[in-house]
């Protein structure tokens, strides 16, 4: 399987599209630098506040993950598509992770030193996840019933506006709560429970669809066994007419 | 078949003129369905209406005292929704020929580039008219609530509809800058951020000016309408001079004359700067003037009217919450001697500036305010705010009220410092019992600031430094009054009021005289 990623990854890295995890990831990393930049004390409320917007920023980074405008070629290939969107999903969101990372660093450090134990950093990364997960269950649903371009444009506005219309409810339902007050251990519940279905939703759509998987022959369903060899041979006969 | 002719078409028939602005019309007419239709405006306008169901499904509209200069503005944000999908939909417009491959197709039509956009660009005009529609009947949704008062400002409901304009003629210029979809969402982002640190940055006021919606500080107190200052004209014309200089830009690079188009952003964007530079936050004069009359002299502007004993006295754009007012003294004096619910009382609004900006709390001018009680012939008026709510904000404000118009029944003297302190022991467990037990809603407010306070109240006049402290032991001998039922508490209390109002009388006694003990030991410090 680890040779089956590394053969993937040029191919999945070439056909992925780079300049929104980029740009949502640069855009993360200034947001947060911006209050050490001007020397800017941050309260524990306006750094949770910060870091809830450069969540949701990493989350618009992955939108674009499951895009494959070459997918309806690629169909019939041996290799699983699970795999394939795994390892799409990998290249998205593992250095977008990072960014987070790197972020939640820097608002920690605008946060005066004897305030930062109380900052809940367990609390912020389980909505980063759930937003993350949300948008890129949010995209496979897109590009399963619309096209497989189609993800990007779905999620991205998608998770806009719902983040939007969750900020405008009432305090007491409230899952941007805020930190210290008396509804943030249940609207962890909240996200928690976001994170569970978007998990779910994700699983079951990554694969391959129902009836393609009911229509795939044995032959091609498990070639794995008769491509090595003859990829081998091909190799070898290549090598031979190079040389 | 014979009928049948191949012969080319006589040559005599007249030319067809080309009609450019009847093309425009008709594909305006085709865009702007398209727009109404698109899933991210549909999403928008659904969360909208799911937000406004919501809170009239939980019965928050029923508790919610709206204060209609105030809601004007409040019905700006939700409609951020909207106009967030406005922004997507007529951006995803602008690329779509990009994203089906067929853009270089599009250079062969017969309608000019510049005057396709010009139709993208009045596409969103339905939308807006659209949002002004939900905009007025969320409006007088709540104007036809029971404790509404106030009146809306046309302009400030203008406004929401003018940003889903700028939104949509916002989408098409960045479309027509880029044809990278991922660059939409990221600046909506860019603005939603923007618009939240105008918000929290209070020291800097002019700043939320320059973005979408100005949000104004929660914490402050509504005002009538003759004493607010926002410059929501000025604006609406930055607004407004925004959306030109999208349409600008949008037609500029839709290859219109260069010269043309250059001058026409230049100009536009001068037009906004000067417009956005001329949202003057300064309070004018004669507002100002005004605000030091209400401040200070305000019986001129106010309208009284007696409810049973009780004389009730508020700006005309406040007069409706006179039945809210009374509804609580009623409840409060229900529970009080019969020769003390008679007595006469006056409940005056007061206004107090400055009193949440500042971070030093200031002390309310009493002697300025019973000079001026004096002269109206209500001596010893008992001060109210513009505040009211089931809220945490207005549900404190309701309680504050209620703390000192029963320690006005209680003390038998206005608010002053002198009687604030004089509130303490058996006194402090009374007004907090009256208070709490006025209605339903003062119970409640009680409820959800004790696990803020960490056990004791403080219930300031007006967010002033005056307030009635009340420390722990009088706090748990009401809570536990609370859950017995509040007519049976009465009886002991009318029966005892005479030991129970005297200054000297101690906690331990009043909770003994009322059936219950009390709890934990006084804080340390403790005034009383």
């Amino acid at each position: 399987m680890l040779t089956t990623v590394r053969a993937l990854l040029p191919h999945v890295f070439r056909s992925s599209r780079k300049a929104p995890p980029v740009l949502c990831g640069v855009l993360a990393l200034v947001l947060a630098a911006l209050p050490l930049a001007v020397s800017y004390r941050m309260e524990i409320p306006y750094a949770v506040t910060l870091i809830r917007v450069v969540s949701v920023t990493v989350a618009l980074g992955v939108a674009f993950a499951l895009d494959d405008p070459a997918s309806p070629t690629t169909q019939v290939t041996p290799t699983s598509n699970l795999l394939v969107r795994l390892t799409r999903i990998a290249l998205s969101a593992l250095p977008l992770v990072v960014v987070w990372l790197g972020a939640l660093l820097l608002c920690r450090a605008a946060v005066p030193a004897e305030a930062r134990p109380y900052l809940p950093v367990g609390g912020l990364a389980l909505e980063a996840t759930a937003l993350l997960v949300t948008t890129l269950a949010f995209a496979a649903v897109a590009v399963r019933v619309s096209a497989p371009t189609h993800g990007g444009l779905a999620a991205m506005p998608g998770l806009l506006l719902a983040t939007t219309a969750v900020t405008l409810l009432p305090d007491d339902v409230q899952p941007f709560a805020g930190p210290g007050s008396t509804r943030w251990d249940a609207s962890r519940w909240f996200w928690l429970v976001l994170l569970v279905g978007a998990v779910v939703v994700l699983a079951s759509l990554l694969g391959e669809a129902g009836h393609r998987r009911r229509r795939r022959s044995p032959a091609v369903a498990a070639p794995a066994a008769e491509q090595v060899p003859a990829t081998a041979e091909h190799e070898a006969r290549s090598r031979r007419s190079v040389a | 078949m014979t009928g049948t002719s191949l012969a080319p078409a006589p040559t005599s028939r007249p030319p067809v003129t080309p009609r450019p602005r009847g093309a425009v019309s008709a594909l305006f007419r085709i865009e702007a369905v398209r727009l109404l239709r698109h899933p991210a405006v549909l999403t928008g306008l659904l969360l909208y209406l799911a937000l406004w169901a919501y809170e009239w499904g939980t019965g928050g509209l029923a508790h919610r005292y709206p204060v209609l200069q105030d809601e004007d503005r409040y019905s700006q944000v939700p409609l951020l929704l909207v106009a967030a999908g406005a922004f997507i939909a007529s951006n995803l417009a602008l690329t779509r020929a990009q994203r089906s491959g067929v853009a270089a197709v599009t250079d062969l039509l017969a309608l000019a580039p510049w005057r396709r956009t010009l139709a993208q660009l009045l596409a969103p005009l339905p939308l807006a008219m659209l949002s002004g529609l939900l905009v007025g009947a969320r409006v007088a949704h709540l104007a036809a609530a029971p404790g509404a008062v106030g009146r809306p400002s046309l302009l400030e409901l203008a406004t929401g509809p003018l940003i889903v304009l700028l939104a949509g003629v916002a989408g098409v210029a960045v479309g027509r800058l880029t044809s990278m979809v991922a660059v939409g969402p990221l600046v909506i982002l860019g603005m939603a951020i923007f618009t939240l640190v105008g918000a929290v940055t209070l020291g800097r006021p002019m700043l939320k000016w320059w973005g979408l919606v100005a949000i104004e500080d929660e914490f402050e107190p509504p005002l009538p309408a003759d004493l607010m200052h926002r410059p929501v004209t000025a604006h609406l014309v930055y607004l407004a001079a925004c959306a030109a200089v999208c349409c600008a830009v949008a037609l500029a690079r839709s290859g219109v004359d260069r010269r043309i188009g250059v001058t026409a952003v230049g100009v536009t964007t001068v037009l906004a700067v000067v417009a956005g530079a001329g949202q003057s936050v300064t309070v004018p004069g004669d507002v100002a003037a005004r605000r030091s009359v209400a401040e200070r002299e305000p019986s001129a502007q106010q309208t009284c009217r007696t409810v049973d004993t009780v004389t009730y006295c508020a700006f005309r754009d406040f007069e409706g919450r006179i039945d809210q007012w009374s509804t609580l003294v009623g409840g409060m004096l229900r529970h009080t001697p019969p020769d003390r619910a008679a007595d006469r009382y006056v409940v005056r609004q007061r206004l107090l500036f400055g009193a949440t900006t500042s971070s030093v709390s200031i002390s309310p001018p009493l002697a300025v305010w019973a000079a001026d009680d004096a002269r109206a012939g209500t001596p010893g008026a008992v001060p109210v705010g513009t505040k009211w709510g089931t809220d945490q904000i207005g549900g404190d404000a309701m309680l504050s009220f209620a703390g000192h118009f029963a320690a006005r029944v209680v003390t038998g003297e206005p608010p002053t410092e002198a009687s604030a302190l004089s509130v303490c022991r058996s006194r402090a467990v009374l007004v907090l019992w009256l208070a709490a037990t006025a209605t339903e809603e003062t119970t409640a407010a009680l409820r959800s600031l004790l696990p803020r306070t960490g056990g004791s109240v403080v219930l300031p006049l007006l967010d002033s430094s005056l307030g009635l402290s009340i420390g722990r032991q009088e706090v748990s001998v009401v809570r536990s009054l609370l859950d017995r039922p509040a007519d049976q508490v009465a009886q002991q209390v009318i029966a005892n009021w005479a030991e129970l109002t005297r200054p000297e009388t101690g906690t331990e006694r009043a909770a003994s005289l009322l059936g219950t003990r009390v709890l934990g030991p006084a804080a340390e410090g403790a005034r009383c």
